[in-house]
């Protein structure tokens, strides 16, 4: 039995110079695991994304552009990452780890199973027993070796945070929509009646805001001359530019006719000019407000509009007031009166001979739109469909144009019989189980009666005819076959049936 | 008495222990092969003072294993073979009317088998809970109560219960509050391939190898002092506490399957079941103090039978060596 070389404080000093080396590995493993963490990384990633939506959000309607460089916004973007990471940082640094945990994580190491920390726990206690004193040297024995070998640092690999890429991913979404967010200065413009009407008018990110216009004087109400056709029409496409601008309103407002007056006023007046004639103000004005932006269009729009001004320029103002308001110019020539639908067969310009064809048919769907519904479209010329609605019932498919529509597809028609009939046929059989449904027991209180019976008379069976066939021998257990063998043999001894 | 001469005495109590343990488990080998882990746990009970609980299908040496430690270490030993029709009287005793010299009759107390040192309870859950109670009293406070005499038990009492997991007809499975008696549940299994050879020749030789004495009542009992001797540092105890308080669901160190499938958790009782073993455990290992390692290594043994899996978690087939694994890998050593 060996005699313990050192005091228990010797051997708490002895622990201490071995933990201390490896609280700080701890320690600096931590920091590092701590920093290389990414999943807390997330949420601060989309903080300056979000924030940047929702200001170029806010700050849109008051004609503001918060429009930032792209090195700026992907700079303040990673700011709040990268703060998270330094105030980690700073969290772990300040983190002291305990000789306690490094000796258990020596013990761990070195599969001591506790001796190390048991003994800094005993090293402590004021009387330790034998065995406390026994575990002490027991632990004293084994720091030597164990001063040579250091827990393997806990460096993680940096973690892949699935949450961190999708963060990332949303913040550059953001950032993009952000961008994309089309400015919209807002336009004051007043109407003749005095009331004050906004304008928007959209805005490029790079474009300086516009000035509104602002007429406080409006003109009075002028009377309008009629105007022919054609000028009425190019007013219309004129007034009905989608690529509208102030300078064009203002350049508006200059203009003696007219001039103050919004759209729908300026609409309005035509309205009330024209009258005697069938007014197809309610066409115009429902084709404006069911347009629909069309590059296309808009370009062939554009070069119209730049003719027009160059007309203009050149030729006195002709047009008149109750024009500039008016909505789609083709419907207008296509229609010039408020014939129905089917006089637009009768109507032959040289428009028809034009090669943007489709134009056409958008602009007569506005017009059959603007009537009060969609009309039957007699200019494509098909063949009726069948208006049958009757559905072969399992002999065939049913009929494919069998809808009762009275036209071709699309939606259904507003008018004739047609209209009176379910667009989507129906069955009337389905096929399926029926339900047997609840089961219903009743009880009638009936006298019971005799009731007179035919009477069988009993006669005899007779031999079977036929062979039987092959019978199964039934198994009989040996005690069984001996008493039935036994049983025949005497029998046979006796003289019986052989 | 110096600190040189106290470091002394503790090694030499924990070399003497290591050496009986070791002799025990030796004699006891030369009967029964393989089972070491059973074996382990049988001892670890007798010398923690604690009572065992085998479980194990028939045919694997549950009796025979008891019956051989208790041959090998000099105590009384008695067997009880429950059946549905034993009585508490039939294992604790009973007044018998028995002749006098005079020719006369008195009555007399005949002791059953409980009263001994080492009890085997062989298929213990084919006892009525009538029978089965009249152990609680013999196993938690060492006594038996007839009437109105009480018979103080002799120490060191051991109590090694046997039942079969699978015939469970015509049985009473023991209540919680009796499992909860039992230090440790050990679950025997199949020996090993290599082991089968051993066991022919062993038991079908015609000569089946003697067991001899090794220890003595004494001898536990001065073994049991030096196992509650056995400091435990202030890391282990709470790891053993955590561990419990781990299995009951509700509780904040519970895990998820915890919660889900458990009906009721773990006793105090199964922290000092646990401490205990654990001292066992530091002892056979060659060590001083207890350990976190001994603790994991005796948690299955000794939290297996305390708890009672929740009827959500028997549906899916949830056992509780399941339970106590995922407790053992979500509660980690505390850093004191």
């Amino acid at each position: 039995m060996s005699e313990p070389r050192h005091t228990p404080a010797d051997v708490r000093a002895e622990l201490q110079d071995l933990a201390r080396p490896v609280a700080e590995e701890l320690r600096r493993g931590l920091v590092q695991q701590e920093t290389r963490r990414l999943s807390g990384l997330a949420m601060p990633t989309l903080a300056f994304p979000v924030i940047y939506l929702a200001l170029v959000a806010l700050l849109a309607p008051l004609g503001l552009n918060l429009h930032l460089p792209w090195l700026v916004v992907v700079l303040l973007t990673a700011v709040a990452p990268c703060g998270r990471i330094f105030l980690r940082w700073q969290e772990a640094n300040k983190q002291r780890v305990a000789d306690a945990a490094a000796l258990r994580a020596i013990d761990r190491e070195l599969q001591l199973a506790d001796r190390m920390a048991t003994a800094h726990e005993f090293v402590d206690v004021q009387h330790p027993d034998g065995f406390q004193l026994a575990a002490i040297r027991d632990a004293q024995q084994r720091i030597e070796a164990a001063r040579h070998a250091r827990p393997s640092k806990s460096a993680a690999p940096p973690e892949s945070s699935r949450m961190l890429w999708l963060a990332g991913l949303a913040a550059a979404l953001l950032l993009w929509f952000a961008s994309m967010v089309t400015v919209s200065a807002p336009i004051e413009v007043v109407t003749p009646s005095g009331e004050r009407e906004v304008a928007v008018v959209a805005q490029q990110p790079g474009e300086k805001p516009r000035d509104t216009v602002t007429q406080t004087n409006p003109e009075p109400k002028q009377l309008q001359p009629r105007t022919p056709r054609k000028a009425q029409k190019d007013s219309d496409s004129s007034s009905e530019s989608d690529d509208e601008t102030p300078s064009d309103a203002s350049r508006r407002g200059k203009n003696p006719i007219g001039s103050g007056r919004s759209a729908e006023a300026r609409a309005a007046a035509g309205g009330g000019s024209e009258r005697g004639q069938p007014s197809n103000q309610a066409q115009s004005t429902k084709s404006e407000k069911t347009k629909k932006p069309k590059p296309k269009k808009k370009q062939s729009k554009a070069k119209k509009d730049d003719e027009q001004k160059t007309d203009e320029q050149n030729k006195p103002p002709q047009e008149s007031g109750s024009t500039l308001g008016r909505g789609s110019g083709k419907g207008s020539s296509k229609s010039p009166t408020a014939s129905p639908w089917s006089a637009k067969d009768q109507v032959t310009s040289d428009e028809e001979e034009d090669p943007d064809e489709d134009e056409e048919v958008d602009d007569e769907n506005d017009e059959s739109k603007a009537r009060g519904g969609v009309q039957p479209n007699l200019r494509q010329r098909k063949p009726p469909v069948n208006r049958d609605l009757q559905i072969s019932m399992g002999s065939g498919k049913p009929q494919d144009d069998a809808n009762g529509r009275g036209g071709p597809g699309g939606p259904k028609k507003q008018r004739g019989v047609a209209q009176l009939v379910l667009g989507v046929t129906f069955p009337d059989h389905i096929s399926a189980k029926p339900n047997p449904g609840m089961s219903k027991i009743t009880q009638e209180r009936i006298e019971p009666q005799a009731q007179q019976g035919d009477s069988i008379n009993g006669e005899s069976r007779g031999a079977r005819a036929a062979p039987m066939g092959h019978l199964s021998r039934r198994v009989l257990s040996p005690w069984m076959q001996d008493l039935v063998r036994s049983f025949y043999l005497s029998l046979r001894e006796e003289g019986g049936p052989q | 008495m110096n600190a040189n001469e106290l470091v002394e005495v503790a090694e030499r109590d924990a070399q003497r222990f290591r050496d009986v343990h070791q002799k025990i488990k030796t004699e006891v080998q030369r009967f029964i092969v393989g089972q070491e882990a059973v074996l382990d746990a049988a001892l670890t009970a007798l010398f923690a003072g604690g009572h065992v609980m085998l479980e194990g299908v028939p045919g694997l040496g549950k009796t025979m294993l008891v019956r051989s430690i208790g041959q090998a270490v000099d105590v009384p030993f008695s067997r009880i073979q429950f059946t549905p029709d034993m009585m508490p009287a039939d294992i604790q005793g009973t007044n018998v009317l028995v002749e006098t010299e005079g020719g006369g009759h008195e009555l007399q107390f005949q002791e059953g088998p409980l009263v001994s040192s080492l009890v085997l309870a062989d298929e213990i859950n084919r006892a009525t809970p009538r029978t089965q109670s009249a152990l609680l009293e013999a196993m938690q406070e060492r006594q038996i109560t007839v009437g109105r005499r009480t018979i103080k038990l002799a120490e060191p009492y051991c109590v090694m219960a046997t039942q079969n997991p699978v015939e469970q007809e015509g049985t009473y499975p023991l209540p919680e509050a009796q499992l909860d008696r039992f230090l440790m549940k050990i679950q025997v299994g199949y020996p090993e391939i290599e082991e089968y050879e051993a066991i022919v020749d062993r038991t079908t030789a015609g000569k089946e190898p003697e067991i001899h004495n090794v220890s003595s009542s004494t001898e536990i009992l001065e073994l049991r002092k030096v196992v509650l001797s056995v400091p435990v540092p202030q890391l282990a105890k709470r790891y053993a506490i955590h561990l419990v308080v781990g299995a009951q669901p509700g509780q904040d160190l519970a895990p998820k399957i915890v919660n889900e499938f458990v009906s009721l958790g773990p006793s105090p009782r199964a922290v000092q079941s646990l401490m205990l073993a654990s001292k066992v455990r530091a002892l056979t290992q060659g060590r001083f103090a207890v350990s976190t390692d001994d603790i994991k290594a005796v948690a299955y043994d000794v939290m297996r039978h305390r708890i009672i899996v929740n009827f959500h978690g028997q549906a899916d087939g949830v056992t509780t060596d399941r339970i106590i694994q995922e407790v053992l890998q979500h509660v980690q050593p505390p850093v004191v």
